[in-house]
């Protein structure tokens, strides 16, 4: 059960993973994060018998969290009278907030986050596992019963098409955007 | 190889300054972790505090027997003393505490509404129950419904999450099971258990006595109660008259925490409303919100309701409601069409007369209008036939409006699901009510009126979900939105079973879902519905990428 981890081994080892995941999705929303994150740990950790072991406990969990946060904006958009929004396209979520001031490290982390989003589900899904939550290729290659080579080759599709849809949608190279590896180039409105 | 190496680095970096500004606050994990386990019943650190798990809404229940009995304040030569006086000062028409046990005993049925406030300053819950024949028992605690027989739990559901729970998994301390427990046990009702069960035990064999408020409203009796084991004490109002009583207090001085219990006294709900088979079938039904399921089947003896009922389909259909020029409408003469009947109250508007939605209607006329087979009719909800006229001359709309004067309850609002807060109800060509809710996914028109596209597919999949598992979905009806697959295979699943592959591109996004349909073609209807989402790869350097970072 649950990698024969107990329930506070699981809570503890992979809180802040989570909250960052679900944060990811949800920014800047940080406060919702915090609830998500909450709601999170309370459908896994109540329902761990129900975990098959077949994966790893973060992906159990990542999967736990994309379905609550897909709720979460599906109760916002119903509270707002405005359209249900499908698990598999939160491409809106940012319209979904109310707005409030975001930091420049905020709004940098939605950018990627956004073009995350606009990336086939495979990539965003590798490159988040091997980025965000610090998954070894060597890992990911276990999970998928691939060649680590294989998903090097993969990582690097994927890192090339989150260039184009960067480029696409901000009208400049990553490089050439603000941010730590960037340069403070002022960015298409 | 070493492309991959700096451009791995750069990603990495820019992950790593993503993870820091996302990063939970201090002290967040512990405030979460505390949360977590005390909602799951289970201490959060080695030493568990045998508080934690409770439910928040029902501390004194949980805890109460755990209190330091105190001696009784006051003897029971003294309490027959006083009592005795205060039946003299009443007249003979004040009943015994024994004719108020002895006349709720012989009551069939009673619902009633218990609330709880932890502490003086804290905010108040709410648990309903229903008591019928035969020890049955219906419990409303949160999102959550029990269904109980003779004392036992045997079915409950979350309205939320729209699942049966396991009866093993329920919380044994949650108030709803242990009053079932404590009340269904007995094939009549025993005042002085309610009494024990509503405070916690804090009032366990204590004999209410008359009190001198009695005197202030000379058509209730009341009676006060002095807990053995702690400073709890309690209020019992009865009807004079019919020696019913009809509500309970109970006090915990300490902290000015209450429960209180309002009796309401009927003809039995129908059979259906204890029935969780009953139940479980309007779980599956989507049309029914949320926020209406605990009550649907639940009628007030003169016949109002307290949420609208599930939606009936034939009635909807021959329902009548006549157009602005007097003219009878109704939806089945137009089967063949899809409709979009747009539910309107004027008054609910901000300002009143404003139609909010027109600019969305408008939309949809003109996308799909000057079809044959699709129209949008708003029903307005308004007594006054001649100012919807107005009304609807100055939104400068050109569909069809109708307007039966009669306002919530007119015939057609009632036989779509009856008065809620209804903006759209999509009528397909078979006449099936096919989605209510506050505002008409554009998609779902999409959807009915020109068939599956990119865009729509997994709105179709969200809204099939339960129509597959509950095997509603036929093959036929499959076919005239999605139209024929683009490919069909056998289906290892058996003979007469196929996996039907759906294929639409968006070449905008570089991309094209998959949707797979395993379908039984002896029965006829669909038995597995998903769907893929996949890039499709343009050919090497047609994505003009960039150079990565790092790259010679």
């Amino acid at each position: 059960m649950g990698d024969g981890l107990s329930r506070q081994e699981i809570f503890d080892r992979y809180f802040d993973t989570v909250y960052v995941y679900v944060a990811y999705l949800m920014i800047p929303d940080h406060e919702a994060a915090r609830d998500v994150a909450q709601e999170v740990f309370l459908a896994a950790l109540s329902g761990l018998e129900s975990f098959r072991g077949d994966g790893s406990v973060l992906s159990w969990l990542r999967s736990i969290a994309r379905n609550k946060v897909a709720s979460h904006f599906r109760a916002v958009a119903a509270r707002r009278g405005e359209l249900s929004l499908p698990a598999d396209e939160l491409a809106h979520i940012a319209e979904a907030r109310p707005d409030k001031e975001v930091s420049e490290g905020e709004k940098r982390a939605l950018r990627i986050a956004e073009v995350m989003r606009s990336l086939p589900d495979v990539q965003a899904e590798l490159l988040e596992e091997k980025y965000l939550h610090s998954a070894t290729v060597r890992a990911m290659a276990e999970r998928r019963g691939k060649t680590e080579e294989a998903i090097e080759s993969a990582l690097a599709r994927a890192r090339r098409a989150f260039r184009a849809a960067w480029q696409r949608r901000y009208g400049r190279a990553l490089e050439e955007s603000p941010g730590p590896q960037g340069s403070q180039a002022h960015e298409r409105p | 190889m070493n492309d991959h190496s700096g451009d791995d680095r750069a990603f990495a970096a820019m992950f790593k300054d993503m993870r820091r500004t996302l990063a939970p606050p201090a002290a967040l994990g512990e405030s979460v972790r505390e949360q977590v386990f005390a909602e799951m019943g289970e201490a959060s650190k080695d030493a568990p505090s045998p508080h934690r798990g409770r439910p928040r809404a029902w501390p004194r229940l949980a805890t109460a027997l755990r209190r330091v009995v105190r001696p009784v304040t006051l003897t029971a030569a003294a309490a027959a003393c006083v009592g005795l006086a205060v039946t003299l000062l009443l007249g003979s028409a004040t009943p015994s505490w024994a004719q108020v046990a002895e006349r709720f005993a012989a009551v069939k049925t009673f619902s009633a509404t218990v609330t709880t406030r932890r502490t003086a300053l804290s905010e108040v819950s709410e648990l309903e129950l229903w008591m019928g024949s035969e020890g049955r028992v219906r419990f409303k605690s949160g999102t959550r419904v029990l269904f109980g027989r003779k004392g036992e739990v045997v079915r409950a559901f979350d309205v939320v999450e729209r699942t049966e729970i396991q009866v093993h998994q329920l919380d044994q301390c949650d108030m709803a099971w242990l009053l079932m427990r404590m009340l269904g046990q007995r094939q009549t009702f025993d005042l002085g258990i309610v009494v024990d069960s509503f405070s916690g035990g804090a009032l366990k064999d204590v004999t209410p006595q008359l009190s001198g408020l009695a005197s202030v409203a000379e058509d209730l009796v009341i009676y006060d109660m002095e807990s053995r084991v702690g400073p709890a004490w309690g209020r019992i109002w009865v009807l004079r008259k019919s020696r019913l009583p009809v509500r309970i207090v109970v006090w915990d001085p300490r902290d000015g925490g209450r429960e209180e219990v309002t009796f309401t006294y009927g003809t039995e709900p129908p059979a259906e409303f204890f029935d969780p088979e009953a139940f479980s079938k309007h779980l599956a039904d989507r049309s029914i919100p949320n926020g209406t399921l605990p009550y649907v089947d639940l009628g007030d003896p003169v016949g109002r309701r307290y949420v609208p009922g599930p939606p009936e389909a034939a009635r909807a259909l021959t329902a009548v409601a006549p157009t602005l020029d007097g003219r009878p409408w109704s939806l089945g003469n137009h089967l063949g069409k899809v409709t979009l009947l747009h539910v309107w109250d004027p008054r609910n508007t901000n300002p009143p007369g404003i139609m909010l939605d027109r600019e969305y209607l408008m939309r949809l006329y003109e996308a799909y209008g000057k079809r044959e087979d699709f129209q949008i009719v708003t029903l307005a909800i308004f007594e006054d036939i001649e100012r919807v006229r107005k009304m609807k001359a100055d939104q400068q709309v050109p569909w069809l409006f109708l307007c039966d004067g009669k306002g919530w309850h007119g015939e057609l609002i009632k036989a779509i699901g009856g008065p809620r807060y209804t903006s759209f109800c999509l009528v397909d060509r078979e006449g099936h009510l096919r989605e209510i809710r506050d505002l008409a996914d554009p998609r779902m028109v999409g959807v009915e009126v020109v068939g599956a596209t990119y865009d729509n597919y997994s709105q179709i999949r969200v809204r099939f979900d339960d129509d597959v598992r509950a095997g509603r979905l036929t093959v036929e009806r499959l076919l005239s939105i999605f139209g024929e697959p683009d490919e069909r295979t056998d289906s290892p699943r058996g003979p007469n079973q196929q996996r039907w592959v759906y294929v639409r591109r968006n070449e905008a996004r570089d991309q094209e879902r998959r949707v797979f349909v395993d379908v039984d073609l002896e029965k006829g209807i669909v038995t597995g519905f998903s769907q893929s989402l996949r890039a499709v790869q343009p050919e090497p350097g047609h994505q003009g990428l960039p150079p990565a970072s790092g790259a010679p």
